[in-house]
């Protein structure tokens, strides 16, 4: 018993210290930075929410370089892209400036701006500033992308576009080219499966974003569309159906477990060799070029998606949280993190830059043959949704997309189901 | 036996003297009982309340509209609720009866180890004691088709994979990921379930044992009419907890497979994560929550009540 | 055979199928530490080779780049707290329940359990409202408060039942010397728990350190913990499956270390007071 009572008792007075401990390590609500310096330098702190992404890692490392030029702290606070919007949203919409500086995507505008009003223009506030974007470096198209209502809500950073990734070794020994039309990269895929050491390609399949970024350009390739001039929803469309059936028949050359693939498995699996095609996110360029990750290192080469149409764009950006309690600190940031001299910086590890600048530069492009690619495919690369019910409608369509692809609803019965729903959400949500 | 000498003790003091005691019982409870009311009360009143209410949380122009039953008569008319409710019944069905009696199995091999027994006890609980999140992570990459250590021998099984048993992706079809998800929690929960029961088994008395050896019982009869009934208490608290943990799976199914194959493997909570988090239609995710609470307190309360009145008959 | 002698065989199939038992259940376990050991190609190659160099790049990208030590901390932090909290308040609440009658005890004693049904998705919003108006968002005291309720009702029913095999004539006694109510219940019932004690604050602890919801929606830069850091692991690019398993390695070391280091504790606490 008196064993006992000592270990109780040690473990408990360990127990107080660090709750002592805890609680004199300043913990006050809610990152309230401290007020900025009226007029002089930015200084002070500032918190950015970001998820980790190659590019966005080799930029941290960067930081230091900044908190030294111009002695602004930034904490940053890392989390799962999963969990990025509700905690966002959660911010904006409770005025609590606890993220002076996060991610936005252009899908994210309609609910930030439109219906929250939280974000601070990026085009107006800076010039009111004396700071200089360099917007003029952004092609229309893109800053399209990030812009609400006629401004610019955030400084794009990564200008991630889907492109058309595809085995240079594998289509030689075939005597292939790479794709130039939908047709051709259906039939290219099945020419090159051979299961099953290696398909002929992947699906981002899971049922959410993934599936219906891996879809929407497959739509506009057949010349569908999602909304009509009207705003109308028009999913229950010939091109809708023949859309979804291509992804069904390039699940025929693909892995068993794409129904269940995301983002990461998608990289993964055309890192590993184990397919010879696959839409990617220029973004997972990084993984591709790794040595210590990936086995098809200078094997690959980028196409843009076949055809002339458009294509989805999932570009991030950074914005400025509109009740941000040191705006000039946040504003030096973005300044920095979206300037030219940074961005080169990031082009060697596989970052797809959003300045033309570094997109037409002729040394980078000889050094890096990706980058004319992306620059093609940049021209056509717009945001698939902006609507505020954004969530809802990718939902719905994803799921039945997922549907068709496990072979619960045929190509026709998904598409009408989506298109049903959709209807509903858009009606209920006016 | 001491709760009869209370007994006596206490009836002959009188009215006043018994509501002293009362008082200060519920002086000891009060604490507590302060603290959950405090923490949890705004909370409950706050979801109660909006969950009356057409509101969209990331839309304030929009306000709030009050349409009384409205969210609730949406949801038991909606397809997808219904589906998650069952989902989420169907895991907890399987998951906690097969927990159930692997943790029984395994309480009883612990009970009669002869030696060793506190360094199994400490390592058999190691999976119960890792993050969900990180488990589901864990599982989803064993149970890749291609690059998983699991896939890869129920493939050489025949179990999955071309001409197994079941042909298709482990967690790309409906019912493979639902069992995916059962053995993912199968194998986090039984030590915890295991070690309940254990605790039950170590406090049994003596003496009906010996009573069922002199009646010359068999070891699966005197398992069956001596061990399990007295076991009660343990299977109780051990059921009750499992069953509140399973109706509130979200984690695991987060990481492996994000409510997929179709919705087939979208569990309550992660329904009202997508729909509170994510699409932020607050009114309808509140009534949702509402629902399914509601559901998990019936079948606990029931559970609690006819445990309590046949420990009161025994 | 004898009684005895059938009892000893029983005795030595039981551990060798509870060893068995055992390693079967940790063979995830082993590969989880085995790729965390291993570089991105080492973990991708099928069929999965046991034998091989292991290093520790991924525990030192994970512990030292990434601040997963921080992250660390703050679980650790928040997970004792919570226990203290939980096992203050539940041996209260659990010893009045269980020695106290009254009108209503059995339905008041079931409404305890309630915190531990309600979905923490529902709860997190009005939480998170209700932080933002007092400040508290992304504070330790937030969050151990919001584990604490799980905490609480856990450790109330929990501890009744170890209440339960204290006999009331031990306290009657110190009673009649002299003793306090509240001064027997400390110096006697709970010396005589505390093996319970033990057990219950080993659940608390994994509660609080496994938690994914609350954390989610209510910790940032200061209060971040392991679940929800974890996920930042998993990016659009790939996943850094060596460094998941090395968190999650570091994750449960604590546990298990603590684990062993109260044993005989929790072991004799499990026994429901066997003692006797």
């Amino acid at each position: 018993m008196r064993g006992t009572v000592r270990v109780t008792r040690l473990v408990a007075l360990v127990a107080v210290l660090t709750l002592v401990a805890a609680a004199c390590s300043s913990n006050k609500g809610g990152g309230e930075s401290p007020s900025p310096s009226t007029g002089g330098k930015p200084s002070g702190e500032i918190t950015f929410l970001v998820s980790s992404t190659p590019t966005v890692d080799n930029m941290l490392k960067m930081l230091p370089q900044f908190e030294q030029q111009t002695g602004i702290k930034v904490n940053v606070v890392n989390i799962d892209y999963d969990a990025m919007t509700q905690k966002e949203t959660l911010d904006l919409r409770s005025k609590t400036g606890q993220y002076d500086v996060f991610w936005v995507e252009g899908t994210f505008l309609a609910r930030y701006s439109g219906q929250l009003n939280a974000l601070e223009p990026l085009d107006t506030y800076p010039q009111s500033q004396g700071v200089d974007l360099g917007l003029s470096d952004l092609s229309p198209a893109l800053a399209n992308n990030f812009s609400y209502g006629g401004h610019l809500y955030a400084m794009p950073f990564e200008n991630t576009l889907m492109m058309a990734a595809y085995r240079t070794d594998l289509y030689q020994k075939a005597g292939l080219q790479p794709p130039a039309t939908l047709a051709e990269y259906v039939s290219d895929v099945a020419k090159l499966n051979s299961p099953p050491s290696a398909y002929g390609t992947e699906i981002m399949g899971q049922q959410g974003e993934p599936i219906f970024y891996e879809w929407v350009n497959w739509l506009w390739g057949d010349g569908g569309q999602l909304f009509d001039s009207s705003d109308k929803p028009t999913l229950d469309t010939p091109q809708a159906v023949k859309a979804t059936e291509e992804l069904l028949t390039l699940a025929k050359s693909a892995p068993p477990g794409v129904a269940n693939y995301s983002w990461d498995q998608a990289a993964t699996s055309f890192a590993q060799g184990q397919v010879s095609t696959a839409v990617l996110f220029s973004d997972q360029t990084p993984s591709l070029l790794d040595p210590s990750s990936s086995k098809v290192v200078g094997k690959w080469a980028y196409t843009p998606f076949p055809g002339t149409n458009d294509t989805a764009f999932g570009g991030y950006a950074w914005g400025m949280n509109a009740f941000s309690k040191n705006k000039p600190a946040a504003l030096a940031f973005i300044q920095w993190a979206t300037s030219a001299e940074v961005l080169k910086q990031l082009v060697p590890n596989g970052s797809s830059p959003p300045r033309l600048s570094i997109l037409n530069d002729p040394t980078l492009q000889a050094k890096y043959p990706w980058l004319e690619a992306e620059g093609e495919a940049s021209s056509r690369a717009v945001v698939p949704i902006s609507n505020a019910s954004y969530f809802d409608l990718v939902d719905a369509l994803s799921t039945d997309l997922n549907a068709a692809l496990t072979g619960s609803k045929t190509a026709q019965e998904a598409m009408s189901d989506a298109q049903s729903q959709w209807e509903q959400i858009l009606s209920s949500a006016a | 036996m001491p709760w009869f000498n209370h007994a006596r003790v206490a009836s002959g003091c009188s009215l006043l003297a018994r509501h002293r005691k009362a008082l200060t019982g519920l002086t000891f409870i009060a604490p507590a009982a302060v603290f959950l009311t405090a923490v949890m009360g705004f909370p409950i009143l706050y979801l109660l309340r909006h969950s009356l209410n057409k509101e969209n949380f990331a839309n304030p122009a929009a306000g709030a509209t009050f349409i009384g039953l409205g969210n609730y008569l949406a949801l038991l008319r909606n397809h997808e609720f219904w589906q998650s409710t069952t989902t989420t019944t169907t895991i907890l069905l399987f998951a906690v009866a097969v927990e159930f009696v692997l943790g029984l199995g395994v309480a009883l091999l612990l009970q009669r180890v002869l030696v060793g027994r506190r360094l199994l006890i400490a390592l058999v609980l190691i999976p119960s004691m890792m993050m969900p999140i990180a488990v589901g992570l864990m599982w989803r990459y064993m149970l890749d088709d291609g690059y998983g250590m699991v896939a890869y021998y129920l493939n050489r099984l025949a179990i999955t994979g071309q001409g197994g048993l079941f042909p298709g992706s482990i967690l790309g079809t409906a019912r493979t990921a639902l069992a995916s998800i059962v053995l993912t929690d199968v194998w986090e929960w039984t030590p915890f379930m295991a070690l309940i029961l254990l605790a039950g088994l170590q406090s049994l008395p003596v003496d009906p044992y010996e009573a069922a050896a002199v009646d010359g019982a068999s070891g699966w009869q005197e398992f069956w009419h001596v061990t399990l009934p007295m076991l009660r208490a343990a299977i109780t608290v051990a059921l009750l907890i499992r069953i509140a943990d399973a109706m509130r799976i979200l984690d695991i199914v987060f990481s492996m497979t994000n409510g997929g194959p179709a919705n087939a493997t979208q569990t309550a909570q992660l329904y009202s994560y997508r729909i509170g988090f994510q699409q932020f239609n607050t009114g309808l995710a509140f009534a949702q929550v509402v629902l399914v609470a509601s559901a998990t307190i019936t079948v606990c309360a029931l559970i609690f009540r006819q445990v309590a009145r046949e420990r009161g008959a025994a | 055979m004898t009684t005895l002698a059938r009892r000893r065989r029983a005795g030595r199939l039981a551990t060798l199928a509870a060893f068995a038992v055992t390693g079967l259940f940790l063979v995830p376990v082993a590969w989880t530490v085995e790729t965390s050991l291993k570089t991105k190609v080492q973990a991708w190659t099928l069929p999965p080779k046991w034998v091989f160099t292991p290093n520790l790049d991924n525990y030192r990208t994970v512990l030292f780049q990434q601040g997963f030590l921080e992250y660390l901390k703050h679980s650790a932090v928040i997970a004792v707290g919570e226990t203290i909290v939980a096992l203050t308040l539940g041996s209260l609440a659990a010893y009045g329940f269980e020695r106290f009658r009254f009108r209503g005890r059995q339905p008041l004693f079931f409404a305890f359990l309630l915190a531990y049904m309600l979905p923490e998705v529902a709860i997190a919003l009005p939480a998170y409202l209700l932080a933002v108006q007092f400040h508290v968002l992304d504070t330790y005291g937030l969050l151990i408060a919001m584990h604490a309720t799980f905490g609480t009702a856990f450790a109330t029913w929990m501890m009744r039942a170890f209440f339960k095999e204290v006999p009331a004539e031990i306290e009657e006694s110190a009673l009649t010397d002299g003793a306090t109510r509240l001064g027997a219940f400390l110096r006697v019932t709970l010396r005589l728990a505390a093996p319970g004690l033990v057990a219950t604050a080993v659940f608390c602890l994994i509660f609080s350190w496994n938690d994914f919801p609350y954390a989610l929606v209510l910790s940032s830069l200061h209060t971040e913990t392991l679940p929800v850091a974890v996920g930042s692991l998993k990016t659009p690019a790939g996943t850094a499956w060596g460094g998941i398993m090395a968190v999650t390695v570091v994750a449960f070391l604590p546990t298990v270390i603590f684990v062993f280091i109260v044993q005989k504790w929790l072991v004799r606490g499990l026994t429901f007071g066997a003692v006797k």
